[in-house]
């Protein structure tokens, strides 16, 4: 079953708009939202979660409707949202004792080993921690309740590397049980790469490619060639260049390149800003 | 909704010390002080606006937003606040009423009731005005909304002629607490339609 299938979702704000939306998110697999700030990646996490109200479309979550027991779906999916919103003046210990009469499923024994393997001082107040260890709080929130599915808006943003790679490695845990799905929205690129087993990409609330990360690699790659050499690439292979005074670089599509001219690995970070640049 | 009003209760005890403080030395002077009432009503007025107080930190910590993300609805989010102002208005009510218990020898029950019943009444009425605005417009813009609809009562009133009320009030005093109850809860209901269609 799919965790998430959004289809044709769309909201419009007086200075934005978020063009109709599909994509799905099959169950067992991590999805990497990417988009530069202003995209909607927010928007559309906060319309899954129906925090807003949709001008159009539709979002399942689990193959149903997400406005139809949306608090008894709320019991299978953990949030973290980018300012964790957990009250400041809360110790980790109240934390857990609110969160114990707000889940159905919580499930004390495991907020108190999240909590000691993020060393979280039980009984510091939230408005004390760090940017890191308030994202970790909020993270053995959202692991602690069995949840199914994981969204995180920017989850890992402002973390230093080792605090990110740890939130990474948790992720990839969390998906070794097939029933479980993680929609993550970041616009550090090299966390999802690590990670992701899909992404999708949004620009200016568009969303400009979803497709599983490896069939992207596969499809994709990047060339660096003198500006003469790269009048050989039709123009069809290229998806966004870059001219510099040292030649062109530019992102291609592997099936239109000829033979006799090599290419790179690409990256998501480059795909991104290549897809992003041909599409302003 | 338990979880809300355990939250709730965390942040009164953290964030709203110095209105327990104010309640408990008010109690204290309204034991010794006979003649000026004002200090028997103020615990319960101060205590029913304390959910105002509790909903502008929720706002301004983003925890409206995290709750949405939470197995809670709107619906039980408002109520939760009601719940836990009725629960520290009658706490503030039962506190003062002993307090003026203690004064009276002998101690006259009917007279504890009915001081009982005009604490309630004084903590219930303010929530119920300015709540909806709270959950409509949100705390900042709520409470302005909120002055600028009892002035525009006030200036309205300005013009028209008094009314003389009938000696003894309109109202008994069971009655008027009986319309306090049903006001509050309308008071929530109205909350609560108006908090489900913001989008927070």
């Amino acid at each position: 079953m799919n965790a998430l299938e959004i289809k044709n979702l769309s909201k419009s704000y007086a200075d934005f708009r978020l063009e109709p939306l599909s994509l799905t998110l099959p169950g067992g697999c991590i999805m990497g939202l990417i988009g530069e700030n202003g995209a909607g990646k927010s928007t559309t996490i906060r319309l899954i979660l129906d925090l807003i109200s949709r001008d159009g479309g539709s979002v399942e979550i689990f193959g149903k409707d997400n406005r139809k027991d949306t608090e008894l779906m709320k019991e299978d999916i953990g949030v973290v949202l980018d300012e964790a919103g957990i009250s400041q003046c809360l110790t980790p210990k109240n934390v857990g004792a609110v969160m114990k009469r707000t889940f159905k499923n919580w499930d004390k024994d495991a907020f108190e080993q999240y909590i000691q393997k993020f060393s979280l001082p039980q009984n510091k107040k939230f408005k004390d921690f760090s940017r890191g260890m308030k994202m970790k709080l909020g993270i053995a929130v959202a692991l602690s309740h069995r949840a199914k599915l994981l969204i995180l808006d920017e989850a890992t943003s402002g973390l230093d590397p080792i605090a990110r790679d740890e939130i990474t490695d948790l992720l990839n845990d969390f998906t070794r049980d097939e029933s479980h799905s993680v929609l993550i929205s970041s616009h550090i690129l090299s966390d999802l790469e690590k990670i992701c087993d899909y992404v999708a990409f949004l620009h200016k609330g568009r969303l400009l490619l979803c497709d599983e990360k490896d069939r992207l690699k596969e499809t994709y790659s990047v060339v660096r060639l003198p500006a003469a050499e790269f009048q050989r690439i039709p123009r069809s292979a290229v998806v966004g260049k870059r001219e510099t005074a040292y030649g062109t670089e530019a992102v291609v599509r592997k099936s239109d390149l000829p033979h006799s001219i090599q290419s790179g690995i690409v990256d998501l970070e480059q795909l991104f800003l290549f897809m992003t640049k041909e599409a302003v | 909704m338990n979880g809300l009003l355990i939250k709730d209760f965390y942040m009164l005890m953290k964030y709203c010390r110095i209105y327990l403080f104010i309640t408990v030395v008010f109690i204290g002077i309204s034991l010794v002080n006979e003649n000026n009432t004002f200090f028997m009503y103020y615990p319960c007025l101060l205590a029913s606006i304390l959910p105002v107080s509790l909903y502008a930190f929720d706002e301004k910590e983003k925890w409206c937003n995290y709750c949405g993300t939470l197995p809670v609805s709107k619906s039980q989010y408002v109520f939760a606040k009601y719940i836990f102002g009725l629960i520290i208005v009658v706490i503030a009510a039962l506190l003062v009423t002993v307090a003026q218990a203690l004064k009276m020898e002998p101690i006259r029950f009917n007279d504890c009731i009915s001081i009982a019943a005009e604490l309630l009444l004084v903590g219930l009425l303010p929530p119920s005005v300015i709540l909806p605005f709270i959950f409509i417009f949100g705390a900042e813009k709520g409470r302005i909304a909120y002055f600028v609809a009892i002035a525009l009562v006030v200036a309205a009133t300005m013009g028209t002629e008094q009314i003389s009320l009938p000696e003894g009030g309109i109202f008994s005093l069971p009655f008027a607490l009986l319309l306090a109850f049903v006001l509050y809860l309308f008071s929530g209901l109205l909350s609560s339609f108006f908090y489900q269609k913001r989008e927070v």
